[in-house]
Parts: C-alpha cells; structure tokens; sequence
C-alpha cells in the first residue's frame, strides 16, 4: 500500500471507516462581496452522507488585509464546524477549531459555506490566501475526490 | 498491506490504534416482542480500550407499523451509542448519530442493547432490515471478529 491509496484502502476494508477531508485553496478574490463587512465562498466539495466530524484546519500562507475572521459551517449555522467561534486569517499561521458538535455524524449531503469578516468593510480586504481542509471519519468510497497539493 | 487487513496492521502497529465497529444486519424478525418495543443484542461487543465514535445505521428497508425509533446503548432503551437520542427507522435511509459521550473509553467489554419503539405494540411491526455499525478507535487486535457484507 502507498500513502496515495491509503485512506481508500481503509473505506473499502471490511470495517469500512477511513479518514478524509473537504480541502480547497481560497484566495481573498473568491469571496463574494456581502457588501458589508463579510465575504462568502461555498466550497467546491461536499460532505458526504456517513460522515463523523473531526474538525478544520486553516493554513494562511498569504495574511488577509486588516482585522480578518473566518467562520466554518453550512447554509443553516455559519460556524458548526470551527466550534461556534472564528479562526482569525489576518495573519499568516496555522489556525483551526474542532467541530461545535463532536463527531457530528453527517446526515445529508453537506456543502461547507466560509464566511470570512473585515473589521470594517469587505472591500478593504486586498490580499489573502489559505488552504482550508475540514476532516471527517468517512464510511464510504470517495475515489474521485482528490485533493489540492499543500504547498 | 491490503483492504482487508489494514484495520489489524494500524492496530498491531507501534501505534497500536485503528478503526474498527461491532456491526450486524438486523431484520425486523429478529427483535423479541416487549410490549410495544421490540429489543435485540447484538452479537458482538465493544472491547476494553475502545474510543467510542457512534453509530451509523443503514435502513435498507422500512420498519413499517408505527414511529419506530431505534436507540443504541449499553442496556436496553439506553442511548449512549447514538447522542441520547433517537434515530428514525421507518424510512430507508442512512442515519445515526455520534456518540452520547463523543470519545468515551471503554474500560470493560460493552455488549450493545438495540431498542425500537413502535409506539402501541411491536407485532404491528412486519417489514424492516437494517445494517447497525457501531465505530470505535481500538487499542486490541480483534482478528477473529469479522463484519458482514454491507450489501
């Protein structure tokens, strides 16, 4: 077994429960403007049904202008998986938080919506870059997911 | 390595930890009748030096009569294994929930009570199949468990 296929081999193994995540990179451009203090981004995969949270990670390679928030979540509470708080991104670092509900087990399919807030204005924001992965323990196949590289 | 050992190569590995459950199809025939529930043990149990992770429940099809809600825990009609709730069974679906206490060890072997409650009497109940998994971090090698096909 490599490492490549290692998380694969664990969901198809006859216990059937491997470890996988939700990752994306994310510059400050690909928030959509609220036009308030706000910036909004779904991210592109999905959580799938099965799914037992563990928690999010966040590595800021490019700080984010000014005073700069991040909350994880969904479409119903905007910061479920960074433990109803926020991550600051206006520094580079790396942040992270576990899910506000431990081990959330994952009933439907879940989009993750990023909320990332300036002190003052969105628009001020003018620099910002980082890679968000939220982690999961996943009871099915996902061979097609893939993952951005880190660097 | 291969899938269908990685679960004992993590747990005999100077680690020594790994994913594994206690799983087993459930037909609605194989509940005994208590008044309006209808119980079941399942087969296997939960080792000493497990972590507790939750339940996941795959309702390949309907339990059928009344509100069926199935709880999962350490006697029956307790709840630990699925966050002191219910989990609806009447409808063919996955579901399930983490656990009551998210992490919890376990310092003597747990044997896992299922309990479904059909709201008048449990004869009313004639259709209902299900796969129980429920998933833990192990710190013993289990190599004569065995899990059923999940299909």
């Amino acid at each position: 077994m490599s490492s490549g296929n290692i998380n694969v081999e664990l969901e198809r193994s006859p216990v059937g429960m491997g470890i996988n995540k939700v990752s994306q990179w994310i510059g400050y451009a690909d928030f959509a403007d609220g036009g308030s203090t706000a910036g909004t981004l779904n991210m592109t995969q999905k959580l799938p049904v099965g799914a037992f949270m563990l928690g999010s990670k966040v590595r800021i390679t490019e700080a984010f202008t000014g005073t700069v928030s991040l909350a994880i979540g969904n479409s119903t509470d905007s910061n479920k998986y960074s433990d109803d708080t926020t991550v600051a991104i206006g520094t580079a670092a790396t942040v992270g938080e576990s899910p506000q509900d431990r081990l959330e087990f994952i009933a439907s399919e879940t989009t993750i919506l990023l909320t990332a807030t300036h002190s003052s204005d969105w628009g001020l924001v003018t620099a910002g870059k980082m890679l968000v992965e939220v982690f999961y323990l996943s009871t099915v196949v996902e061979l097609t997911k893939g993952h951005p590289t880190k660097t | 390595m291969s899938a269908g050992n990685v679960t004992t190569e993590l747990e005999t590995s100077p680690v020594g930890m790994g994913m594994n459950k206690v799983s087993q199809w459930c037909d609605h025939s194989d509940f005994t009748k208590s008044t309006r529930y209808g119980t079941l043990t399942m087969t296997q149990t939960i080792p000493v030096g497990a972590f507790v992770i939750g339940s996941k429940v795959t309702v390949t099809e309907a339990f059928d009569g009344g509100t069926n809600n199935l709880k999962i825990g350490k006697t029956s009609g307790e709840d630990e294994f699925c966050d002191g709730a219910n989990i609806a069974v009447g409808t063919a679906a996955v579901v399930g929930d983490s656990a009551e206490d998210p992490l919890e060890f376990i310092s003597s072997a747990a044997t896992v009570y299922l309990r479904i409650d059909e709201g008048s009497d449990w004869d009313d109940v004639t259709t209902g199949n299900m796969l129980v998994e429920v998933f833990y971090f192990s710190t013993a090698v289990e190599l004569g468990k065995g899990h059923p096909l999940k299909y």
